[in-house]
C-alpha cells in the first residue's frame, strides 16, 4: 500500500520545514512553561499570581501559536505533496513507473499524517519533560487530552489541505481553498468571541470543535473529538478516491 | 498485431482544442511518427495513451491493455519521454536515476549506465542546475534504461545539440532493429524522415493523412535544376514536354518534374544542350508536407 521510494523522497523534500516548526513550537512552549516558573516565583501575598500551568497554556498557547503553525505546516507540505507536482509536472516522473495511483497518493497521505502526529509527540514530550524539571504540578492527563484534540484538529486541517491539493490541478487553486478554509475557521473563531452577536459564527468554524476550555473543565468533548476525526478520515478518504480517477495534465 | 492502438478517441478541451475522433494504430516493430504544430494535440494522445487522461469518447489500447483501465500494467512496458522534462530540484542525476528504477524494480543498472556513458551525461550534477539539453538526456536514460518494448517519445530530441541528436536518431534505429514499436511525436521534419516508417500529420486535434516514408523516397517522378549557358537553349527546352515546376530566364535555369520512364529522354535532350550542371533536388517529408497545405491559408506550421 505504501511505496518506500516515494516515502524517502517525500521526507527528503519536506522534513526541513517539519523540523522548523517542530522545534518553534516546542520552544514556544518551552517558553510558556519557562515563564510561568518565573512568574509564580515572583508572586507575593499583594501579588497573587493565580494561574496554573494548564490555564496558561490553554490561553497563551493552544488558541494561537499551537493551532497556527502546524496549521501553517499541512498547508505548505500538502500543497506540495500533490498540486504542486502535478502543477509542475514533476509527478509524470513517478506516475510513469508501474506505480498505481493509489499507492502515490495513499503514501503521500501517509506522509502528511504520520508528521503531524509525529510533531504533536514532540510536543506532548517536550511539555512533560518542561513538567518533570520545574516541577509545575501539570494536571498530566488534561494536558494529553488537550494534546489528544491539537492532533485531531491539525489533522482535519491536514485533511482539508489534501483535498483541495488532490482536486486542483493548479497549485494556487489548491491553495486558495488548502490555505483559505482553515484560515477562514481560524479568524471566524476569533470573531465568534469579540462580542455576543458574533457568537453564532463560531457554528460556522472547525475551531470550535477544539475547544480547550472544554477540555479542561472536563465536560464533554468527546463528541467534539469524533467529529474532527470523523472530517480527517471522510477529507482523506475523498482525496484518494478522487486523485485515482481524475485527469492529469501531466 | 497492433502493438498501440487508439480507437475514436476524442477529448475536447473547448476552443476547438483537444483531440477529435482520432483513430490509429502501430504495428509490433514499426516506428509511428506523429508529426504536427505545437497544440495539434500530440501531447494530448500520448497523455491518453500513459492513462493520465480520461478520454470523453473511445478507447487506447498497449498491447491489448486499456490504457485508462490498467495504467499501472501498461507502464510496465512502456518508456516515454515527455514532451516537456519536469524534473524534481532536489536529487542529482544519479539520485534521480536510482529512484526511478527503485520505483521499476529495475536492479541491472548495466544498460542505464550504458546509456549515460553514450550521451556523455554528467550525472553528478543536482537536476536544478542543468540546461535543458541535460534533462533531456536524464529524460532518455530513465526511458530507455528497462528496456521497454514501447517506446512513446513526445518531441525526444528537443534541448539535444545536433551531435547528441544524431546519436539519438541511432538509438532509435537500433532498438527498431531490435524490434521495438515506436511512437514517436516531432515537428521536426528530418528526425521523423530519417526514422518512421508511417507518418501522420495532425493538426487541431485530427489525423490529416498518413504517409508511407517509403513511399516519400521511392517516388516515381524527381525533380531535377537544369543550369543552360545559353538563353536560347532554355527557351528551346521550354517548348519540351517536360513539366516545369520553375523558370527563370534571368538564372537561365529551370526546375523539371520528371516521371522516371521518361529519365533518358531527357538526357537525349538535354544532351544536344551546353549544361552548366544538372543535380537532383530531393523530394522530403518536408516538401510532401508543404504540398500538403498549399493553399491552406490557416497554415501555422
Amino acid at each position: 500500500m505504501i511505496s518506500k521510494t516515494v516515502l524517502k523522497q517525500s521526507i527528503k523534500t519536506n522534513y526541513k520545514i517539519w523540523l522548523a516548526i517542530t522545534i518553534v513550537v516546542s520552544l514556544f512552549m518551552v517558553m510558556i512553561f519557562a515563564a510561568f516558573n518565573l512568574r509564580s516565583a515572583d508572586a507575593t501575598n499583594d501579588n497573587p499570581f493565580t494561574f496554573t500551568i494548564l490555564s496558561l497554556l490553554t490561553t497563551s498557547f493552544y488558541g494561537m501559536i499551537a493551532v497556527i503553525l502546524p496549521m501553517i505546516y499541512s498547508i505548505f507540505v500538502g500543497n506540495r505533496l500533490v498540486a504542486k507536482e502535478v502543477d509542475s509536472g514533476i509527478m509524470s516522473c513517478t506516475l510513469n513507473t508501474p506505480i498505481t495511483r493509489t499507492k502515490l497518493i495513499l503514501t503521500k497521505a501517509f506522509y502528511l499524517v504520520c508528521s503531524i502526529i509525529l510533531m504533536m509527540v514532540v510536543l506532548t514530550i517536550t511539555g512533560l519533560i518542561m513538567d518533570s524539571i520545574l516541577s509545575t504540578d501539570l494536571d498530566i492527563g488534561t494536558f494529553l487530552m488537550i494534546n489528544l484534540g491539537l492532533t485531531i484538529y491539525s489533522l482535519a486541517v491536514s485533511g482539508i489541505v489534501f483535498l483541495s491539493s488532490s482536486i486542483f490541478n493548479k497549485s494556487s487553486s489548491a491553495m486558495g481553498l488548502g490555505a483559505g478554509l482553515p484560515l477562514l475557521f481560524y479568524v471566524l473563531s476569533l470573531v465568534s468571541t469579540l462580542d455576543d452577536s458574533f457568537e453564532f459564527l463560531k457554528y460556522f468554524s472547525l475551531n470550535t470543535l477544539f475547544d480547550t476550555t472544554n477540555i479542561v473543565a472536563g465536560s464533554n468533548y468527546v463528541l467534539q473529538f469524533i467529529a474532527m476525526f470523523s472530517i480527517s478520515v471522510i477529507t482523506y478518504t475523498a482525496s484518494v478516491i478522487y486523485f485515482k480517477k481524475k485527469d492529469l495534465p501531466i | 498485431m497492433n502493438k498501440i492502438e487508439i480507437r475514436d478517441i476524442t477529448k475536447d478541451y473547448g476552443h476547438n482544442r483537444g483531440i477529435f475522433d482520432l483513430t490509429f494504430s502501430v504495428k509490433e516493430g514499426e516506428i509511428y511518427g506523429f508529426l504536427g504544430p505545437n497544440g495539434a494535440g500530440k501531447t494530448t494522445t500520448i497523455r491518453h495513451l500513459l492513462g493520465f487522461s480520461k478520454p470523453d469518447k473511445g478507447e487506447s489500447f498497449i498491447d491489448g491493455l486499456n490504457c485508462w483501465l490498467e495504467p499501472s500494467s501498461i507502464q510496465k512496458k512502456i518508456g516515454y519521454i515527455p514532451g516537456e522534462m519536469a524534473l524534481p530540484d532536489n536529487l542529482s542525476g544519479a539520485k534521480f536515476i536510482q529512484m526511478i528504477a527503485e520505483l521499476r524494480g529495475l536492479k541491472d543498472m548495466t544498460f542505464a549506465n550504458e546509456l549515460i556513458e553514450r550521451f556523455d551525461l554528467d550525472v553528478k550534477a543536482n537536476l536544478k542546475r542543468m540546461s535543458k539539453g541535460t534533462k533531456q538526456k536524464i529524460g532518455i536514460v530513465v526511458a530507455f534504461m528497462h528496456d521497454p518494448d514501447i517506446l512513446l517519445l513526445d518531441e525526444p530530441s528537443s534541448g539535444l545539440d545536433p551531435l547528441m541528436q544524431a546519436e539519438f536518431i541511432k538509438l532509435v534505429s537500433e532498438q527498431k532493429q531490435r524490434g521495438k514499436t515506436i511512437l514517436l511525436s516531432s515537428h521536426m521534419f528530418d528526425e521523423v524522415e530519417k526514422t518512421c516508417d508511417r507518418v501522420s500529420i495532425i493538426k487541431q486535434g485530427r489525423i490529416i493523412t498518413t504517409i508511407n516514408v517509403k513511399d516519400i523516397e521511392h517516388r516515381n517522378k524527381k525533380t531535377f535544376e537544369i543550369k543552360f549557358k545559353n538563353i536560347s537553349d532554355l527557351k528551346h527546352f521550354k517548348k519540351s514536354k517536360f513539366t516545369l515546376l520553375e523558370y527563370n530566364e534571368e538564372k537561365s535555369r529551370v526546375k523539371v518534374e520528371v516521371l522516371d520512364e521518361d529519365i533518358n529522354e531527357l538526357l537525349s535532350l538535354i544532351s544536344h544542350f551546353d549544361i552548366v550542371y544538372i543535380s537532383e533536388i530531393k523530394y522530403t517529408l518536408e516538401d510532401y508536407f508543404m504540398n500538403f497545405y498549399k493553399g491552406d491559408t490557416n497554415n501555422d506550421l
